[in-house]
């Protein structure tokens, strides 16, 4: 126990922290950019379809349009400078709070999306937490020296709490699995009827479907092997916090049940689908070093030969 | 402290079985629906009494599928497809080859759908309304 505590509360370098928050402040931007066309067209639909969510299941009738549009582009705002790292301390919590808001908003339609959930939990932590320390406007102000601070138990827990909300999200769905569905979710025909479902249900309601999920329905075998993996997937999370071997295959398993969700139902997780909802399992700070140090050697040795060439010219 | 607050709020939906937003259960695809399933959904008649499927747009004034699902579902529950089908129809002005709009529910075999039996076998109409010009 002493040992996990020990291994959570590790200092960690700033820019593993930071380099979540450019990621998850970039995906934020461009999903708000993408969705608030949707956020307009629901804040107009009549009163009798507002069914308030979460944190704002105390409003009692919808927003006036200029306010959720305001919202969303106040919110767009704040996401642009939480990814720059500016004013932190203000922008961070206050993004965060806005782009739960607004997610919120966007739920309180009688739908609830699960695809959104996750992403705005770590914005709320990415929020709050020192994540503007280094690769930020803020740090670059504070000059070279503040710019690289040394490792701190302030930027290594919030590291590791992003990977257990991650966790914690995914081992509910396997729970609600077996509950709603018992065991027969794995060994009889729930997932496959699942599939055939949504299909079915896109088909007349008018979007697209999978023509693959509608072409392997007809073979009863291939679901239960199916199903036994997307549960083992999903309870099996918590052994992404035991590091090495197991985080690298239980990350690479997770992204791959995305991609057969968006193969059989042609349901689009983007978040995990992009890598970055797994991204705290890594170290995208040093990915991105690398790639820096590589193209610097690169441009190194194009130099040399690019002044020779002249010197041969002249 | 803070962790264990935080984690502890985003396993409580678990303790009282309530999916909202931002904790979740995250129910989806856990329940059994079942090979024989009702499907709510609204569709568009035009002039010569052919059938048209309908967009989520046109149906729920947004463009996801599972929305526009839930909102006839909800509508059907709440006795409330009237009112549905008159906000569809409006939204319906546009499309020059609608002139009804039926809210129902479709009673169909989801695996042989696939199969090419795509009738459904029973149909539930809610409510009817002609878009009007």
């Amino acid at each position: 126990m002493s040992a996990a505590r020990d291994r959570y509360f590790a200092p960690e370098v700033p820019t593993r922290l930071a380099a979540l928050r450019v990621l998850v402040g970039l995906f934020g931007t461009v999903f708000l950019l993408v969705r608030t066309g949707y956020l307009f067209d629901v804040a107009r639909l009549p009163v009798s379809r507002f069914d308030p969510v979460g944190p704002l299941s105390w409003l009692g009738e919808p927003l006036p349009v200029g306010v959720v549009q305001l919202g969303a582009i106040a919110a767009i705002g704040l996401a642009v400078a939480f990814t720059l790292g500016w004013r932190h301390r203000v922008t961070g919590p206050l993004y965060a709070l806005l782009l739960l808001a607004v997610t919120v908003y966007d739920n309180s339609w009688q739908h609830i999306a699960h695809a959104e959930n996750l992403f705005t939990l770590h914005t709320i932590v990415l929020g709050l937490a020192p994540s503007a320390d280094a690769w930020s406007l803020d740090s670059r102000r504070r000059g070279v020296r503040a710019n690289r601070p040394g490792p701190a138990e302030a930027y290594g827990w919030p590291v590791r709490l992003l990977s257990v909300i991650t966790v914690c999200t995914y081992a509910l769905a396997g729970w609600a699995k077996l509950r709603n569905g018992g065991f027969d979710w794995i060994t009889g025909d729930v997932l496959r009827n699942q599939v055939a479902h949504d299909n079915v249900r896109k088909a007349l309601l008018g979007d697209r479907n999978s023509p693959i999920g509608g072409h392997l329905v007809q073979y009863r075998w291939v679901f239960p092997p199916m199903a036994l993996a997307s549960v083992f997937v999903e309870l099996g999370a918590p052994v992404a916090l035991l590091g090495g071997r197991a985080r690298r295959g239980w990350v690479a398993a997770a992204w791959l049940f995305h991609v057969g969700v968006l193969a059989l139902m042609a349901i689009l997780f983007i978040y995990p689908l992009t890598g970055i909802a797994f991204a705290s399992f890594g170290r995208p700070d040093l990915w991105w070093e690398r790639f820096v140090a590589r193209r610097r050697a690169v441009r190194t040795l194009e130099e040399p030969t690019a002044a020779a060439y002249g010197q041969r010219r002249a | 402290m803070v962790s264990l607050v935080a984690v502890a709020a985003v396993l409580s939906p678990a303790l009282h079985e309530r999916d909202s937003y931002p904790l979740s259960t995250y129910p989806m695809f856990s329940y059994d629906r079942g090979r024989l399933a009702t499907i709510d959904t609204a569709v568009g008649y035009d002039t010569v009494g052919a059938r048209k499927r309908l967009s989520p747009t046109l149906i729920a004034g947004g463009i996801e599928v599972i929305h526009a699902a839930v909102t006839v579902t909800v509508a059907i529950e709440r006795g409330d497809t009237d009112a549905l089908c008159r906000e569809i129809a409006a939204r319906a002005r546009a499309r020059r080859d609608l002139v009804r709009i039926e809210v129902v529910s479709e009673t169909l075999d989801v695996i042989a759908y696939f199969d090419g039996n795509d009738e459904p076998a029973s149909v539930v109409v809610h409510a009817s309304c002609e878009v009007s010009r």
